[in-house]
């Protein structure tokens, strides 16, 4: 009986760390070019919403996907236009992305209405490995998407340390001066990781409302991109401590909700447990503060070399 | 901004008015590409926002219109459009202290729930309304304590073990809804026999008192108005001013000029959160009586007050400007979801366009008629002078 809540949460727990495991994963490739994307959440709830447009439309859940990561894609590239071309400021960019993005996509999911049930992934057990007695129920019953995710932090982990791309990225990320000076075009390095968090940031949004729930409402990322921007941090900025990060939060988020659900504590508690995966995020950060080490260039503005 | 001759040495009250008169003028007139991209921006903002209402079957300038005709076209708009202003105004004032600083507190919103709480909570305290007028002034005080005790939370954070402001105020807004959310569901405050769950009211010891009969504006709106001439005067006037000017301009440079940075960074964060814990104390005291459920209603002042803020150029008298502008914005959505039937959540498409235009203004600036060398605008950060 105990194993199965056991299995049951920590299936959950990759259920629910999935999208920020995935927005962490291309925010990591952003932050790794020296920009501090906060428009991760924006990107999020475009992704969100459009797929939950495809999919209402065209009742082809596979459509909702491609539109929703083409439209984090979009929210990234907006961002890259600002920062890297215009040289805004990061922060203040980022900021007004995700509030006009929640505008947005309030807004249009008022015209189209919001809540609606539409086609979505189901699960999808993986045929003979999810029958292993514990292992199968909690890594191969997911949804469709979810095996993508998983799959993309060893890819990430590739590109990033094994590929000439990943090193490119890493070196703008350390010293622009210095990388443009070896011929590295900084700016386009930056829009691509940009880009490659948008579309990321628009992946976990899809999810969002055609993998774990199946519908969209009113800012539903909930501050999931703002998580994802931590997990980068908790994580050190490499894909397997980030997953490592995101487990852990999917593990609380998925332990106040069974919490709640076999109403352990009264009905007072549930705002409370609402605030504990935000309140261990801080904590975590506040823990990791003076150990992990940002990409030198993190947020600074750089206007290209002296010609 | 240099002034043309030098100020008297005396700070009279016809000194600051005809101070606040030099700055209009410079803004309206003098800097003149500032206002007129300022202008067109605006309307290519309420425009191209308005665009949106295609979608819902109306075209941008009727939207515009009607948007207009809602939030200024009548005693009631106009009125609304005040009632609206007042807590953004005070919570943008805040922002305004800490993006100066280079402090990014992003947590106005979570600040202001904050204070709706300390509100709610020291207004009901019936042994206080003895005091009379005195309960209102302890029910602002500990208002804007609570908001800097909540603000310096991060401060503190941010000073003594560098960690990243941005993501504990972001995070802790999360944190002080679901607090507030407790408060108005399932906390002692809670008004049991209200339909909609909410706090109790306030004692009538500690509302803001009415400033025009009929409406539903307050006083607050003479508070605000006051703490945006006193932010100016500590802005330019006072030594936590200047600390604040030069931490933000080079936080190195200012050690060397014997500026106490960790304890600039921490009043400011103090400051700005209080101010915005007072901008949730003029909603329950002044608009309300009480405090609602976040999940029902959720005005997201603290987001509204960096989206003033920085439109403003961090300037108080650009946000007061600004933060009426997006009152009338505010107000005149809604009549327009009555009137045409269009969504109100465009007013933030708008606010975005608004910034984005913003944010490329440099750009903007830079291909009109009237842009010499000189007149180029600095980016929003750096125009705090």
């Amino acid at each position: 009986m105990v194993v199965e809540i056991v299995v049951l949460l920590l299936a959950s727990t990759v259920r629910l760390a999935l999208p920020i495991l995935i927005a962490a994963l291309g925010e990591t490739f952003a932050e790794r070019s020296g920009m501090l994307n906060l428009g991760v959440e924006g990107g999020i709830l475009m992704g969100a919403l459009f797929a939950y447009v495809g999919s209402l439309y065209t009742g082809n859940a596979f459509v909702g996907l491609a539109l929703g990561i083409s439209a984090g894609m979009l929210t990234g590239l907006l961002f890259a236009y600002f920062t890297v071309t215009l040289s805004a400021d990061q922060i203040v960019t980022g900021l007004v992305i995700n509030i006009f993005a929640l505008g947005l996509t309030t807004y249009i999911g008022h015209i189209i209405g919001m809540h609606q049930s539409v086609t979505s992934f189901s699960e999808f057990p993986i045929p003979v490995l999810s029958d292993i007695p514990i292992l199968g129920p909690i890594l191969f019953n997911q949804r469709l998407l979810a095996y993508v995710g998983m799959l993309l932090v060893p890819v990430f982990s590739i590109i990033l340390f094994k590929t000439q791309f990943g090193l490119t990225v890493r070196a703008v990320g350390e010293d622009p001066l210095a990388a443009e000076t070896v011929g590295i075009k900084v700016n386009r390095t930056r829009y691509i990781s940009i880009i490659l968090g948008g579309l990321m940031a628009g992946f976990a949004g899809a999810y969002l409302s055609l993998a774990f729930l199946s519908t969209f409402s009113e800012g539903m990322s909930s501050g999931r991109g703002f998580i994802a921007i931590a997990i980068c941090i908790l994580g050190n900025w490499s894909p397997y401590r980030i997953l490592g990060a995101a487990i852990l939060f999917g593990f609380i988020d998925a332990l106040q909700i069974r919490i709640q659900a076999l109403g352990l504590l009264g009905v007072w508690a549930f705002p409370f447990l609402l605030m504990l995966p935000y309140i261990f995020a801080a904590i975590a950060l506040i823990g990791v503060a003076k150990k992990v080490s940002p990409p030198k260039a993190l947020a600074k503005v750089y206007k290209g070399a002296e010609k | 901004m240099q002034s043309t001759q030098k100020p008297p040495r005396k700070t009279s009250i016809q000194y600051w008015i005809k101070k606040s008169f030099r700055y209009l003028f410079h803004y309206l007139f003098e800097a003149r590409s500032t206002f007129i991209s300022s202008l067109i921006i605006i309307i290519i903002g309420l425009l191209a926002g308005g665009t949106f209402a295609l979608a819902a079957g109306n075209d941008p300038f009727t939207v515009l219109y009607v948007i207009i005709q809602g939030g200024i076209g009548s005693k009631h708009g106009l009125t609304e459009t005040l009632v609206k202003t007042v807590p953004i105004l005070l919570a943008a004032l805040g922002v305004a202290f800490a993006f100066r600083t280079k402090v990014w507190n992003i947590g106005a919103e979570g600040q202001v729930q904050v204070g709706i709480i300390a509100a709610v909570w020291v207004g009901t305290f019936m042994n206080l309304s003895i005091l009379g007028p005195l309960h209102l002034f302890f029910v602002m005080l500990i208002s804007f304590v609570a908001g800097g005790l909540w603000g310096i939370i991060p401060g503190v954070l941010k000073v003594k073990r560098r960690v990243n402001e941005i993501l504990i105020t972001l995070l802790m807004n999360y944190i002080a809804f679901w607090l507030l959310y407790y408060v108005t569901n399932f906390s002692f405050l809670r008004d049991w026999s209200a339909i909609q769950p909410r706090s109790l009211t306030i004692a009538a010891s500690a509302r803001l008192p009415k400033l025009i009969s009929g409406s539903r504006l307050h006083v607050g709106i003479l508070l605000a108005l006051f703490l945006s001439f006193l932010t100016l005067y500590i802005f330019e006037k006072t030594r936590f001013g200047f600390s604040i000017k030069v931490v933000g301009s080079n936080p190195e440079a200012a050690k060397y000029a014997g500026t106490n940075v960790s304890k600039t960074i921490m009043k400011v964060f103090f400051v700005s959160a209080g101010l915005a814990g007072l901008a949730g104390m003029t909603e329950v005291s002044g608009l309300y009586g009480y405090a609602l459920d976040p999940v029902v209603l959720n005005p997201q002042i603290g987001y509204t007050a960096i989206v003033v803020a920085l439109l403003a150029g961090l300037h108080p008298l650009g946000i007061v400007v600004v933060s009426t502008l997006l009152g009338i914005l505010l107000t005149g959505a809604n009549y327009m979801q009555v009137v045409l039937g269009v969504p109100s959540s465009m007013a933030m498409i708008i606010e975005g366009v608004i910034l984005m235009l913003v944010l490329g203004r440099e750009i903007i600036a830079k291909h009109l008629p009237f842009s010499t060398k000189e007149t180029k605008i600095a980016p929003i950060k750096e125009r705090c002078e």
